[in-house]
């Protein structure tokens, strides 16, 4: 029986508020984008489950009206630890300015993080989307349709977006088993919305994740790995 | 009742971590109660303080707390109530201990997490429970989750539960999907006892009854792998314990997760006689199932051998090489090495 050495894919999309009012913020938010991963993998490995495969994709955003050609910084999904550099280099760039006042193009990011292109491979899998945001969002469709970087296929509403959460059937892009989404943002518009309402997701209700306390760390991961 | 031949375990994946409490198996007289419970690391993956101390979560500390009730419960009867009351107690049974729980170490607030991913004290039970009525036997099958009990008699194994989980999954379906869990019990949300009652048994039936987790069935590639792990441990086995150490050994092998299995015999006169009943499974399409695996897991064994022969006759060919190299080098490059260059 050839069953044990079960292969467990993970793919991780981080959308990072590289906006102005991130400030100082965000280089908390990036040491813990860096350290989300091995983290995940340690706390993996404890409960006896190696990764086979771990790809990552950064998605650093800003307001799509506003910011026109630095409104997004997609890396694409990189392999895990081959292209751990490039990884890290991409996030240790990302630098706060831009977005001008609130809200910003948190939605449009979703969606691309949604839209991603999942592995399927491997006998578990977990594809996991964090979010970082000091912000509220517009609402899709509102602000920078006209900017190239606005994602082609990106959802005309909210309802739309929950739609390709939520719905494995018709117009879902999830797999309703493996999909985990982590919040940390504001109790702001719509991330309130989502982490009230979407299944399979966590939403830690301070700006970009400050303040969280490592019991609320622990119980996240421990969310995500443990029920792979 | 004749006491049946019973055994039951718990296997750890990471010791002082597991979330499987140790089963329950209770015999008296008039009937018998096997049980399981699974502890849900992701749902209860929050550390708490208990009286197991303060580094355990609450999938850990859930599934102890309510088996330790249950099976209390169990012990005070003295005839099993009939299933419609016997939901009502084991209702009763594990909110009062839920309660009992979060009075004496009251919750902490979820800080600032919002999730319906995240319950309390969250865990999975299935129970069997059989009893004698006259000359036939009642099996009633209780479950909340995806724990499983099972029938194995010599017509082969039998799922005598249905998993609580989203979508219409087959057994075999859910293997590959591990669909969501829609329904299990925990601390802060209502719950649902599932009850099936198994058509009697006449008394001279030979027959075994099993509660699992899924650790012990949910990583073999079938249902039907899971037949044959039982089948195959029981037939190299001479001894009770015996067939439970191959169990666990089997389940261990295969396993990324704790498991825990109760298990009792009914209608046997001894080891011998489940053997020689149960060892080989009458199904027609397990058999031709077993003999495709059997056949495929041979070729696998082949091709793995034929792998590794390779790999050492390629580490032989560059020992070869770099043997040979150094005397015929020494000829090879002569007209190039004598003279300088010009």
């Amino acid at each position: 029986m050839a069953a044990q050495g079960l292969k467990y894919n993970v793919d991780i999309v981080m959308c990072i508020d590289c906006t102005g009012s991130m400030g100082d913020l965000l280089n908390t938010v990036k040491t813990n984008a860096l350290k989300f991963y091995p983290d995940l993998k340690d706390r993996c490995e404890a409960k006896g489950k190696e990764i086979s495969e771990l790809r990552i994709r950064a998605i650093g955003f800003r307001d799509l009206g506003y910011d026109k050609e630095n409104a997004i910084i997609d890396s694409g999904f990189l392999s895990i630890p081959e292209q751990e550099e490039e990884f890290k280099s991409l996030i240790n760039s990302l630098v706060p300015f831009g977005g001008g006042p609130e809200p910003e193009s948190g939605l449009e990011t979703l969606s691309m993080a949604i839209n991603s292109d999942w592995t399927k491979g491997g006998d578990k899998r977990r594809h996991v989307i964090v979010v970082w945001s000091d912000a509220s969002t517009h609402a899709l469709g509102e602000c920078g349709k006209d900017n190239p970087l606005y994602p082609n296929e990106a959802p005309a509403n909210l309802d739309e977006l929950t739609d390709w959460w939520e719905d494995e059937q018709s117009a879902g892009k999830m797999n309703a088993n493996a999909k985990r989404l982590v919040i940390f943002a504001p109790d702001a518009s719509a991330w309130s919305e989502i982490g009230n309402s979407w299944t399979n997701t966590i939403h830690h209700t301070a700006k970009a994740g400050a303040g969280l306390e490592d019991v609320d760390y622990n119980t996240i991961l421990a969310t995500i790995v443990n029920s792979i | 009742m004749r006491q049946p031949l019973s055994i039951s375990d718990m296997q750890e994946k990471k010791i002082g971590l597991g979330e499987d409490s140790d089963p329950i198996s209770v015999c008296f007289e008039s009937f018998v109660a096997l049980g399981v419970l699974d502890g849900m690391g992701g749902a209860g993956g929050a550390e708490c303080i208990s009286d197991f101390g303060d580094s355990h979560t609450k999938a850990y500390v859930g599934s102890r707390i309510i088996r330790d009730a249950i099976e209390k419960q169990i012990k005070q009867l003295n005839e099993l109530p009939n299933p419609k009351d016997l939901v009502d107690l084991l209702n009763c049974t594990i909110l009062t201990r839920y309660q009992e729980e979060k009075e004496k170490y009251p919750p902490k607030s979820k800080g600032g997490l919002r999730s319906s991913l995240i319950k309390e004290y969250p865990t999975t039970l299935a129970m069997a429970f059989v009893s004698l009525s006259g000359d036939h036997y009642n099996i009633d099958s209780f479950w909340a989750g995806d724990s499983r009990n099972f029938i194995w008699d010599m017509n082969g194994l039998f799922q005598i539960s249905l998993d609580d989980i989203r979508g219409k999954l087959d057994p075999l379906q859910n293997l590959h999907e591990d669909a969501p869990m829609t329904n299990c019990l925990q601390a802060d949300a209502p719950f649902r006892i599932n009850h099936k009652r198994i058509d009697s048994k006449p008394i001279v039936d030979k027959f075994i009854v099993l509660s699992a987790t899924d650790g012990c069935f949910g990583y073999y590639p079938s249902p039907m792998d899971f037949e044959k792990i039982l089948s195959d441990s029981l037939k190299y086995s001479n001894s009770l314990n015996e067939w439970k150490e191959r169990l666990n050994e089997a389940f261990a092998y295969v396993t990324a997760d704790d498991f825990s299995f109760s298990l009792a015999a009914f209608g046997f006169k001894d080891f011998k006689d489940i053997k020689k009943l149960l060892s080989r499974s009458k199904k027609g399409s397990f058999a031709s199932y077993i003999y495709h695996r059997n056949e495929y897991e041979s070729k696998v064994r082949k091709k793995q051998t034929l792998e590794r022969e390779l790999k050492d006759l390629a580490f032989e060919l560059e020992d070869e090489i770099k043997s040979l190299w150094s005397t015929y080098k020494e000829t090879y490059l002569k007209y190039m090495t004598t003279d300088e260059e010009g």
